[in-house]
């Protein structure tokens, strides 16, 4: 039996659900600078109140998905004002704000633990198998299709949205340099706010697919923040193209090296090219 | 001078009666022995530590002990263990531990208890490894070298003779795929694939497609986390992985259930026995409507043997460790006595899912 198609598939599917968080960590990081390590848990976070409306009310699938990515868009807005631009304004460092960020991630996590106990939950049906396909000998299931479609669509919306918006250019000023854009007249706070949303919306289209394809559990923010910064890392910080090429450089490498050896090594052939790309490319593929 | 000499007075008899209560309390710790529990109750092993949590609960209060036992949450996480463990040593300075569910997380507590002189009993470790690791520690579950033994001659009794091992990769995973291998390729058979998947990694399609394509006729899926085991058992299904699946204990329980759905129908599950029919009768009229979870007999046990130690006079971990090597009595899982190594010998229990529920086989 010829493994290679499965293990393409494998590869793109878990590639498709870092590159919503890689994506959405460099649109906030390149707005911002600073690394968000709250940034997993408001994905988990967007995927468990999908989970709320979806499974604990009953409401419509669709509906309770764009529910959660609109509550975590705004609970990452909302830690924006109250704790982020705050601090920015004292002209707080870069290191602390992730301390900040930090804290963030910890009380919302608990948060998390309190209300939806620290069990697994999963969004999709267990009650039936899903529907299966068949490509090339490779089986995919109904819902990663859906998956792959959504990180198809954001990926092009996103860059349509950065490279024709006036917002598109003015997060790449205040990348460059935020005073400087603040002098040609930018809102920044406004603008850096808005990249808050909408980042956060993006990683809970992440945390929602998490959630439909493995399941939730309010600890795993961080491992999939992990990813999604290593991604980010190998595909070049603060690019959003990157991002998308870095998750499925990470996802293709982890998952055809344990082609050959065996599968308990996949997390550290994954770290050990992020380390490889530290060293020897540390602005990683696209420079920005 | 008189007021020099009262205040000096006073000042005497307030370091007095404090090092009275000082030494006070460290006198009533030596004459009733505190007794500990260090098991995850949160996590994807924390409903595993609630039930087994339950058995305690009834020695607790057979031995009056109600409401005195330290309860510590360690997550199966091996660091939180050892926090745990230091706490309980340092802090509470406890004589007598139970705990951890998981042997990785076992393995990297014990280390302190003995240093301390304190008994650590685990009702649920079940790395073979843990035998040799020292005089203190105990445990009221048989290790995975029968287990393993046991496991290897159901899949090939049941006509099996190709066997891909998915295992989790960790003390517990490791320790049991060893010994399941070596029964297995001992008896006839041939492990065709043997994978290892990290405990808390929920995406193991990979290791899925390459069991697939060794082409087992059965698959034996060892890991203890059991919300995580139940995404990858429908992974399993999802990948179309047509072969008799077969669960090491860690997979028995309502999480399997609530998560796999249709995908765990038709598993094997191969478990310690649940406990003898006196402490499923006495467990049922304390518990109603509350199935009994895997650990609950054997956490049973381990308290009441630390208790009994206790009731002979043993006041000091050294006194309870030599006082458990001679003690024997009848508990849950049935006739208790250690070996040399701590360890008790056991039956295993075959279960399968079948229309959502464990039911019990032969």
């Amino acid at each position: 039996m010829n493994i290679v198609p499965q293990l393409i598939l494998n590869s793109i599917i878990a590639g498709s659900i870092i590159a919503f968080l890689a994506v959405s960590f460099n649109l906030i990081y390149g707005a911002t600078r600073f690394f968000n390590m709250a940034h997993g848990t408001i994905a988990i976070f967007g995927g468990y109140i999908a989970f709320f409306f979806f499974k604990t009310l009953g409401w419509n699938m669709y509906l309770s998905a764009i529910l959660g990515i609109l509550a975590a868009g705004l609970l990452g807005y909302i830690f924006d004002r109250i704790i982020y631009l705050p601090l920015r304004k004292r002209k707080a460092s870069g290191m602390i704000m992730l301390v900040a960020s930090i804290g963030v991630f910890t009380a919302l996590q608990s948060l998390i633990q309190i209300f939806f106990t620290s069990e697994f939950q999963t969004l999709s049906d267990i009650s039936v198998h899903d529907r299966l396909y068949t490509i090339f000998g490779a089986t995919i299931t109904q819902t990663q299709i859906y998956i792959l479609i959504m990180a198809f669509i954001v990926a092009i919306c996103l860059i349509i949205f950065l490279k024709y918006t006036i917002f598109g250019k003015a997060v790449k000023a205040i990348s460059d340099d935020e005073e400087v854009a603040k002098i040609v007249g930018i809102n920044t706070n406004k603008i850096i706010g808005l990249s808050f949303f909408i980042g956060s919306g993006i990683a809970a289209i992440g945390g929602i697919a998490v959630g439909f394809d493995t399941g939730l559990n309010p600890t795993m923010g961080m491992k999939l923040l992990l990813h999604g910064i290593s991604a980010a890392i190998i595909g070049g910080v603060g690019s959003v193209y990157g991002a998308f090429i870095g998750a499925f450089v990470l996802t293709f490498v982890a998952n055809f090296s344990i082609f050959w050896i065996s599968g308990e090594w996949q997390e550290a052939v994954a770290f050990v090219l992020l380390i490889i790309f530290l060293i020897f490319r540390p602005r990683g593929i696209i420079k920005r | 001078m008189t007021k020099k000499i009262v205040a000096g007075v006073l000042m005497l008899a307030v370091v007095f009666v404090a090092g009275c209560s000082v030494f006070g309390t460290s006198d009533d710790a030596v004459s009733k022995p505190k007794i500990a529990v260090i098991l995850p109750f949160t996590g994807d092993a924390g409903s595993y530590g609630e039930m087994t949590k339950q058995g305690i609960e009834i020695a607790a209060k057979e031995f009056g002990y109600a409401g005195e036992v330290i309860y510590e949450d360690s997550k199966c996480d091996p660091k939180d263990s050892v926090n745990a463990m230091t706490k309980l040593v340092s802090v509470d300075k406890v004589q007598a531990v139970i705990g951890d569910l998981c042997s990785s997380a076992t393995r990297a507590s014990y280390p302190i208890a003995e240093q301390y002189k304190v008994v650590l009993v685990s009702p649920a470790s079940t790395n073979p490894d843990i035998s040799k690791d020292g005089g203190y520690m105990f445990r009221t579950i048989p290790s995975d070298s029968l287990q393993g033994a046991f496991g290897a001659k159901l899949v090939y009794d049941k006509g099996y003779r190709n066997l891909a091992v998915l295992y989790s990769n960790e003390d517990y995973g490791i320790g049991f795929n060893t010994v399941l291998k070596e029964n297995f390729e001992k008896l006839g058979g041939k492990v065709v694939a043997s994978e290892g998947v990290e405990r808390t990694a929920t995406d193991a399609r990979t290791q899925i497609t390459k069991i697939k394509a060794a082409n087992p006729d059965a698959v034996y899926f060892i890991h203890n986390g059991p919300s995580v085991a139940a995404g990858i058992l429908r992974q399993m299904s999802e990948l179309g992985l047509k072969a008799f699946i077969v669960g090491s204990e860690g997979l028995r329980g309502e999480a399997i259930l609530k998560g796999a759905g249709v995908s765990a129908e038709g598993m094997y599950v191969t478990s310690v026995a649940s406990g003898t029919s006196a402490f499923l009768e006495q467990f049922k009229t304390i518990y109603t409507n509350v199935e009994v979870g895997p650990f609950a007999a054997q956490g049973y046990d381990a308290f009441k043997a630390i208790a009994l130690t206790i009731k002979d006079g043993a006041k000091t971990g050294e006194e309870i460790k030599e006082a458990l090597y001679k003690v024997e009595f009848d508990g849950g899982t049935g006739h208790v006595k250690f070996d040399a190594n701590g360890d008790v010998p056991g039956t295993y229990d075959v279960f399968v899912v079948k229309n959502g529920k464990f039911e019990l086989v032969k």
